[in-house]
């Protein structure tokens, strides 16, 4: 399977509760990474970055995903370990 | 214990309203989050990697059997049944809601505290010895200080917008337990030749991204001068901090920059002034107001029991009760009283991590042996500071019924580590997993107490919250290449002669860290001159070369991760 050349997701927090939260493909915010919207440049994100300022959540910003898998996952540890918690178990 | 007056209660529940509608601003739209958070950092409410935390100032780590239930029911009705104890002797709550914030705020302000100037660049909570008011070692209680400097400091008009965070330590011990010489400004009591009391002003201290030794900038300052004292300290700061550039913001870059003797001309001088001026802290009023704040913190009326037969006893013929009281039980200032460290540091736990029912447990102790005085360490532990030695084995059986009986205080498993990256938006690795692992692997006592006292300390990027430079062993977690990276410091030492501990070389991943400490006790144990030797002492003796070779062995890790 071939790598896609740009595969970026928005990502950002829930105004309210701060749970971690996606940008889907009908501008909704999920908690799925599977159902994130894969942006095609950067011109989409600053769009996408722009309009969630308005929106119930805090602090979008855009990531990079793999999409290998075939589904959507995150890369690097920081974004990794948003998506699937912490790495602990808490008491 | 300091009891709010009508002023504090009133402030303190005038604040939480005020937030209350700030928070539904926010909600409604009213806020935008660029105005709104700068309102929720004043009030403790921080964004993390996967929620907001609260962080609840616990004023020098001293709290009674009341707030600390109220921590417990926090936990249990507002997140998920734990708090985080810090380094700083607060509490973090790490899955709170915006919309739930103020109703914990309320919760707090009921038992009388709060979560201000828990952020932003103010002055901090400030920080004290967790033995205070108990240490056989101490010439006056710092608390009566340190609850002065928290009245001064909280809501000062000047100073809350300063050029960055200031944080004010306390010790009234010669042996520093408060880490005095890590922060912007440490206070040590002390005695003159005329036997009177005042302190030592250490400013300029701290580790993060650049580590500094405070430095005395006042050998002896009168206790009547304190605030007046304090006040040219912080108006020279403000005046001269640098803000702009957030990364040599803090006091000590302003006190490397001019050198402590332009620093100290420039305190004396504004020191004078304000002496002279209309500005000045009335010196009458100041002792007044001392006193009044120093009787909050009177000794309770110790029992004078001298019967210890049940101590004894248990001592003699429970091994466990009698390894705990070794490791975890330290001396009082009264003869027939005890103080007792409550690890936090169960095998494979996460430091500073409690339960509620271990928060209700550890009330429960409070109030029935320990005067209903509790304290947080910065080490990330829990101190009843006085319980009757007669008492002791009450207390062990009942911290067994919550695990929370671990014998390890001092030891190789008493370990600080922050929340790294399993939780802060600021880490850059996780630190949390290495204290599980490093704990685990050396979970076996007798192995732990045949290698002594030792410190390690976890940090999971270079704002060292877990103390790291200042550790026998210092861990700093990084990030290299998309990969955790972990380097070790050897020979810090937190204690009145602070020390910075030197950087052994490459770091080492994840899986090659445990192998690495291990080679380290390895080495110390195969040179220590006998077994009193400490890790520590032996390093100062023998210097970083046979550390350095057992870590970078051939036997080690074929390829230690570039620096």
């Amino acid at each position: 399977m071939t790598k896609q050349s740009f595969s970026k997701i928005i990502t950002a927090n829930l105004l309210h509760t701060g749970d971690v939260v996606y940008l889907d493909q009908e501008s909704n915010w999920v908690h799925q990474i599977e159902k994130a919207l894969v942006v095609s440049s950067e011109e989409q994100i600053d769009s996408l970055v722009g309009a969630a300022q308005q929106s119930e959540v805090i602090d979008p910003y855009a990531i990079d995903v793999s999409t290998e898998n075939p589904e959507i996952s995150a890369i690097g540890n920081r974004e990794k370990i948003r998506q699937q918690g912490p790495s602990v178990i808490a008491i | 214990m300091y009891q709010y007056d009508d002023f504090d209660s009133a402030y303190v529940a005038e604040r939480v309203n005020t937030f209350r509608h700030q928070v539904e601003k926010r909600l409604d739209g009213r806020l935008t989050e660029e105005e709104f958070k700068p309102l929720r950092l004043q009030n403790g409410l921080y964004l993390q990697l996967h929620a907001y935390m609260l962080r609840v100032a616990i004023p020098y780590g001293s709290l009674n059997s009341q707030q600390m239930r109220a921590l417990a029911h926090i936990a249990e009705r507002w997140d998920r049944g734990y708090g985080h104890f810090t380094t700083r002797q607060n509490i973090q709550f790490n899955w709170v809601k915006l919309v739930e914030t103020p109703d914990i705020l309320k919760a707090l302000s009921d038992v009388g505290m709060h979560a201000i100037q828990t952020s932003g660049n103010c002055i901090r909570n400030v920080t004290a010895d967790h033995f205070s008011g108990a240490a056989s070692d101490e010439i006056a209680d710092p608390r009566p200080v340190a609850e002065f400097l928290r009245q001064w400091s909280t809501d000062h008009p000047e100073f809350l917008y300063l050029p960055r965070k200031f944080k004010i330590a306390v010790t009234g011990s010669s042996n520093d337990r408060a880490v005095t010489k890590a922060h912007d400004i440490g206070l040590r009591i002390i005695k003159n030749k005329s036997d009177e009391i005042g302190y030592e002003v250490i400013v300029g201290g701290g580790l993060g991204r650049t580590p500094v030794v405070g430095t005395v900038i006042r050998e002896f300052l009168p206790q009547v001068h304190l605030l007046n004292y304090m006040e040219a300290i912080l108006r020279v700061y403000n005046a001269e901090g640098r803000r702009d550039n957030k990364y040599k913001a803090r006091i000590k870059i302003l006190v490397r920059e001019l050198g402590i003797e332009r620093f100290r001309d420039k305190v004396e001088s504004e020191f004078e002034r304000l002496n002279d001026s209309a500005d000045k802290l009335e010196s009458i009023n100041e002792k007044t107001e001392r006193e009044r704040i120093s009787e909050f913190f009177e000794p309770p009326q110790f029992d004078t029991d001298t019967d210890l037969f049940e101590f004894e006893a248990a001592r003699r013929n429970n091994p466990f009760f009698r390894e705990w009281v070794k490791t975890n039980v330290h001396n009082h200032k009264q003869s027939e009283h005890a103080i007792v460290t409550i690890s936090l540091k169960a095998t494979g736990a996460i430091p500073g991590d409690a339960s509620s029912d271990q928060m209700r447990a550890i009330a429960d102790l409070a109030e029935t042996y320990g005067y209903d005085d509790i304290r947080v360490s910065h080490e990330q532990n829990i101190i009843l500071p006085h319980v009757h030695k007669r008492n002791l084995p009450s207390v062990y059986a009942e911290l067994r019924k919550h695990k929370l009986q671990t014998a390890n205080v001092g030891l190789i498993s008493d370990i600080i580590a922050c929340p790294g990256l399993d939780y802060c938006a600021l880490a850059t690795a996780r630190s949390i997993p290495i204290a599980q692992k490093i704990s685990t692997h050396f979970s076996d006592s007798a192995y732990a107490k045949a290698i002594g006292e030792m410190k390690i300390k976890i940090s999971g990027c270079i704002n060292s919250c877990a103390h790291h430079h200042v550790a026998h062993i210092g861990i700093l977690g990084l990030e290299k290449g998309g990969v955790e990276s972990y380097q070790i410091t050897l020979g810090g030492d937190h204690r009145e002669n602070l020390r910075l501990g030197d950087r052994a070389g490459p770091g080492f991943s994840a899986d090659e860290i445990v192998p690495a400490i291990e080679r380290l006790i390895d080495a110390y144990l195969g040179l220590r001159l006998d077994p009193q030797e400490t890790f520590l002492t032996a390093y100062q003796r023998v210097g970083m070369a046979p550390f350095k070779a057992a870590l970078y062995t051939e036997q080690g890790p074929k390829q230690a991760l570039a620096s």
